[in-house]
């Protein structure tokens, strides 16, 4: 993240200030100003999703949804003990496409997954995969802008997402299980 | 669709009282660490946030565009969404306005358009997720996961881009 961050940030200035160096520091206060709208934003939406999931929780839901989902789990993260639960969340909000709901839960995972290393664990990673390779089932806010914009049959784009987004999340796990295979065997 | 998540709420609430779960006070915690959790990520979206306006300010999305377009091309994806790939693992919001200028420019039945949506529906926020997602962890070193991560979703825009060829 420091690599790409560093080069995006050293090149794109570079570039700036080539071009116009009066709007520098003008670029670097208008992301921080966006980024602070999107986490007022994003305050407004995980206040509702977590207080929806915490009734979930003290409901014993999330036990019941676990037991459904062990046999994926199981199969993709191994033993991951208590971070069952909100994985087994974050993986259906994943698939429903609820927006940025399966952000809380997400976090809430990885911090039960975390041992304080500095390195990702298998486990981590795994999660982190499927969360940026895309689950959703079906594409509620493309389909909703294409038919704002007039599209005559927008539901044939589904099959098309669905193909897409099952093959990078396969290529995702498939490359994540081999990355951690090589890594185990090359310190004994 | 639009009745999915209104009655799985409706019917959480019924199975609440069932189980004479005390609503009030379990909603108040959830917004409680809702405002943690924000606080706690808030200056990793800041740091994501500059990167991203410093991408597109500086030209550097089109500049990288143009020099990775004859890679681009072997795949059989069209220079139109290139743009769109690039930006893609940077912001999700980022992403939609740019479908949304391409739904725009090529109309909402064309070629373009129906391969731009099945770029943007299977893939994610990269660098979002993996500064937000490990914020409250020790965690500094992600091998090669991010690039992992990065090939995979280059891997679902070429499919999404040879599939609608098809269908």
């Amino acid at each position: 993240m420091n690599l790409i961050f560093i080069s995006i940030l050293l090149v794109g200035t570079i570039i700036l200030t080539i071009t116009s160096p009066q709007s520098v520091l003008e670029t670097f206060v208008n992301g921080s100003t966006k980024a602070i709208n999107l986490s007022i934003r994003l305050l407004a939406i995980y206040t509702v999703w977590l207080s929806i999931l915490n009734i979930v929780q003290s409901c014993g839901l999330d036990k019941k949804l676990q037991k459904i989902m062990s046999p994926i789990i199981n199969k993709l993260f191994g033993n991951v003990g208590h971070a069952k639960g909100d994985i087994a969340v974050n993986i259906t909000a994943n698939i429903f496409g609820m927006g940025n709901a399966c952000v809380p839960s997400g976090i809430s995972a990885i911090q039960k997954l975390d041992c304080g290393s500095k390195y990702i664990t298998s486990t981590m990673a795994m999660l982190f995969i499927l969360n940026v390779t895309s689950l959703e089932v079906i594409p509620t806010t493309v389909i909703g802008l294409l038919i704002s914009h007039g599209a005559s049959n927008s539901s044939n784009i589904i099959l098309p997402t669905l193909i897409a987004t099952l093959s990078s999340t396969i290529c995702g796990i498939t490359l994540t299980k081999l990355y951690f295979k090589i890594k185990k065997r090359n310190t004994p | 669709m639009s009745y999915v998540i209104p009655i799985m709420i409706i019917a959480l609430l019924l199975y609440a009282i069932y189980k004479n779960v005390n609503v009030y006070d379990t909603f108040v915690f959830g917004g409680k660490s809702a405002c943690e959790l924000v606080l706690s990520t808030l200056p990793y979206i800041i740091a994501v946030f500059v990167m991203i306006e410093v991408f597109s300010a500086s030209n550097l999305n089109t500049i990288l565009a143009n020099m990775l377009q004859p890679l681009f091309n072997i795949f059989g994806i069209p220079n139109e969404v290139i743009g769109l790939i690039l930006i893609k693992p940077f912001s999700g919001s980022g992403s939609i306005a740019v479908l949304e200028q391409i739904i725009c420019t090529y109309g909402p039945n064309s070629y373009i358009t129906r391969s731009a949506c099945a770029i943007v529906g299977s893939s994610e926020a990269i660098f979002f997720v993996s500064s937000v997602y490990f914020a409250k962890t020790k965690v500094k070193k992600f091998g090669l996961m991010i690039y992992i991560a990065l090939l995979s979703n280059f891997v679902g825009a070429i499919v999404a881009c040879n599939i609608c060829k098809i269908i």
